[in-house]
């Protein structure tokens, strides 16, 4: 492994990125009572720091090294990830939803499963998330090893032992109170970082032309490949692609995962609060430009001997995530690594202090504090908090080994959302949108949906089924078919969930609609939602009108 | 303090003066790299990217500084 050693200038840039991140914190401090004071800024933000501290807190590691790691393995087909993957969502959630949120009494998921359902219900989805939030963790915490592993050349153990370090001094000394102001310095900073790098990757391959030219058919279109599994390098159908990632899993990530959602609660009104999300739409487009491009010229240098350039090899193992670090030791010179490694710290530190705040949040209130110790004082609160964060940082390194195992950390995450996010957000949003769901049907239908999704994810791990047992339109290659796997593994746990939400609910006693108040659409004071008189070219609904055109281009071009 | 009278630094400022600061360290290194060119180079280092992306970065950030070094946010 040669590493390239860093000049006084990167160190520089790290150190003067820190230096700043720290004084701001200081700063701040100065002008802010409370936290919430300062988390939601009294609801005095304008739509474009909310939509790009919201767009910030989605550019973590895995979405931009993971996913170009995604195009090495899937071609375009990682692009699904930023198009039908991510935009209907995050428009829905801007159009639809987000008058709903910023009106209603949610706050946290947790808490909303106990207001609408039950006690069990919270406390079942809180042990969930922990699960998942260590997992999550772990890959971040991965990444990050790989970077260093990349970059300095240090063995894996150091590398992920000194992330966790890294992640620990960093979660300290923040806290919420810069965070949402910490995202967006971050935000720019990721682009400075990443945005060259294509542009340089494609001077060196001589322009756009040699993708086409370098390419089969099933690495460079989006849905041409998809009407048979065995043309497309996912081996997916365009029903499994537009099932499985654009309903089970983007809707589920993208409009119930408040780490993202409460970015835009701190909005000055609701025209403000709704544009979040579709100002969000445009970055996530030009992120998956960035991203997937990147990964196709790296695709291109593979195929060609004559380049020089290979992928990091492990125990006779390809390494697809290595590809962006790789690239950018590659065409980056002195300054240009900095900034690189910088804007890389930036995306580790920013996603994991997210991680790792609302592990302790939702360890902290939604279990400790609601089952193991019901009279804890707040003293006591914190020092569990405490505790909490220095475990779920421990726990993670575990994550990371798992992480490193895995193909690609996005099939691995992929995987994490289908048993974990999939069967919870089927039954939040029938819970937000039919008030016919009872407590005890919400409850059954997340914990059957979870259940049978996980004892189908180890069936398949332990090679008690194939993998392509829970996909109905197989005929593709076996093992490749991972990804397929999850997206229709996550379908299944949400017509699981959800069909044994209502049959429960036939059978059990519901809540009055009083007691709903406030938490199911429809039963929302939505009087204060009316928006003010405003021209065309400012209505939400114009720009997420402008974000769908776009979206529906992209995809009839690259068809 | 005056800060403090008047509120909060808008965000864009403090956009303004990482991409500033960072641009600089960038520009730097381009201009050093230039004129004592290391042994081994990586591709397209003739392209002397430091350089322009550096200068990119400045003037972007001299911008966000310009624009918004007289805002502040009430509180």
């Amino acid at each position: 492994m040669v590493s390239i050693p860093l000049s006084p200038f990167d160190w520089a840039i790290m150190i003067i990125y820190f230096a700043f991140i720290a004084w701001m914190g200081f700063y701040l401090k100065k002008f802010t009572k409370t936290d919430d004071d300062f988390f939601l800024a009294g609801r005095r933000n304008s739509m474009w720091v909310c939509g790009i501290a919201f767009m910030s807190a989605n550019m973590g590691s895995m979405e931009v090294i993971g996913y170009a790691g995604q195009s090495i393995k899937y071609g375009l087909y990682a692009a699904h990830f930023y198009l039908i993957g991510a935009v209907p969502a995050m428009l829905f959630l801007g159009v639809f939803m987000m008058p709903f949120y910023y009106h209603s009494k949610i706050k946290s998921i947790p808490g909303y499963l106990k207001a609408r359902f039950n006690e069990s219900s919270r406390v079942f989805n809180a042990a969930m998330f922990v699960v998942n939030m260590v997992l999550v963790s772990g890959i971040a915490m991965y990444l990050q090893a790989l970077i260093f592993h990349t970059f300095l050349g240090w063995n894996w153990d150091l590398s992920i032992w000194l992330s966790a370090a890294f992640v620990a001094l960093y979660v300290t000394l923040s806290g919420l109170l810069s965070a949402m102001f910490t995202e967006i310095l971050q935000f720019f900073l990721i682009w400075a970082g990443i945005l060259i790098l294509p542009i340089l990757g494609l001077v060196d391959i001589g322009g756009p032309a040699a993708i086409s030219h370098a390419l089969s058919e099933g690495y460079k279109t989006l849905w041409s490949t998809s009407g048979s599994p065995q043309n497309n390098p996912m081996y997916i159908t365009w029903g499994g692609l537009v099932l499985g990632l654009g309903f089970a899993i983007a809707f589920g990530y993208w409009t119930t995962d408040f780490l993202i959602i409460q970015r835009a609660f701190s909005a000055k009104d609701l025209r403000s609060a709704r544009m979040t999300p579709i100002i969000g739409s445009y970055f996530k487009l030009l992120l998956g430009a960035v991203v997937v491009g990147t990964g196709l010229i790296a695709l291109v240098l593979i195929n060609d001997p004559s380049s020089g350039f290979n992928l990091l090899m492990e125990n006779g193992k390809v390494n697809y995530d290595s590809v962006m670090p790789l690239l950018m030791r590659r065409y980056f010179t002195p300054g240009l690594i900095g900034v690189g490694v910088t804007s890389m710290l930036a995306m580790f530190m920013a996603g994991m202090a997210g991680n790792m705040s609302s592990f302790n949040a939702v360890w902290t209130y939604d279990i400790y504090h609601s089952v193991i110790n019901k009279k804890a004082s707040p003293k006591k609160l914190l020092s569990v908090g405490r505790i909490a964060t220095v475990s779920g940082i421990l726990l993670s390194i575990a994550g990371a080994y798992i992480a490193r195992s895995m193909p690609t950390v996005i099939d691995y995450l992929q995987a994490i959302s289908s048993m974990f996010l999939a069967p919870s957000v089927a039954i939040i949003i029938l819970g937000m949108f039919w008030k016919f769901i009872t407590p005890k049907g919400g409850l059954w239908g997340m914990l059957v949906g979870t259940i049978i999704a996980v004892a189908l994810f180890i069936a398949q791990e332990i090679k008690l089924i194939p993998v392509s047992f829970v996909i109905p339109d197989f005929s593709g290659a076996d093992a490749q078919s991972y990804m397929a796997a999850n997206f229709w593994r996550a379908v299944w746990a949400w017509l699981i969930s959800t069909g044994t939400a209502i049959i429960v609910s036939y059978l059990t006693k519901n809540k009055t609609d009083e007691e709903l108040r406030g938490f199911v659409y429809g039963l929302v004071d939505m009087n204060e939602a009316v928006e003010e008189k405003v021209v065309l070219y400012k209505k939400p609904e114009f720009w997420a009108g402008v974000t769908l055109v776009i979206f529906v281009i992209i995809n009839i071009v690259l068809w | 303090m005056e800060g403090e009278k008047k509120g909060m630094r808008s965000i864009w400022y403090f956009v303004g003066l990482i991409m500033f600061a960072i641009g600089l360290v960038e520009l730097a290194a381009g201009i050093y790299d230039f004129f004592f060119p290391p042994k081994e180079t990586v591709r397209l280092a003739n392209l002397h990217a430091n350089i322009w992306w550096g200068i990119l970065i400045i003037v972007a950030g001299i911008i966000y500084i310009i624009k918004n070094k007289n805002k502040y946010v009430g509180v």
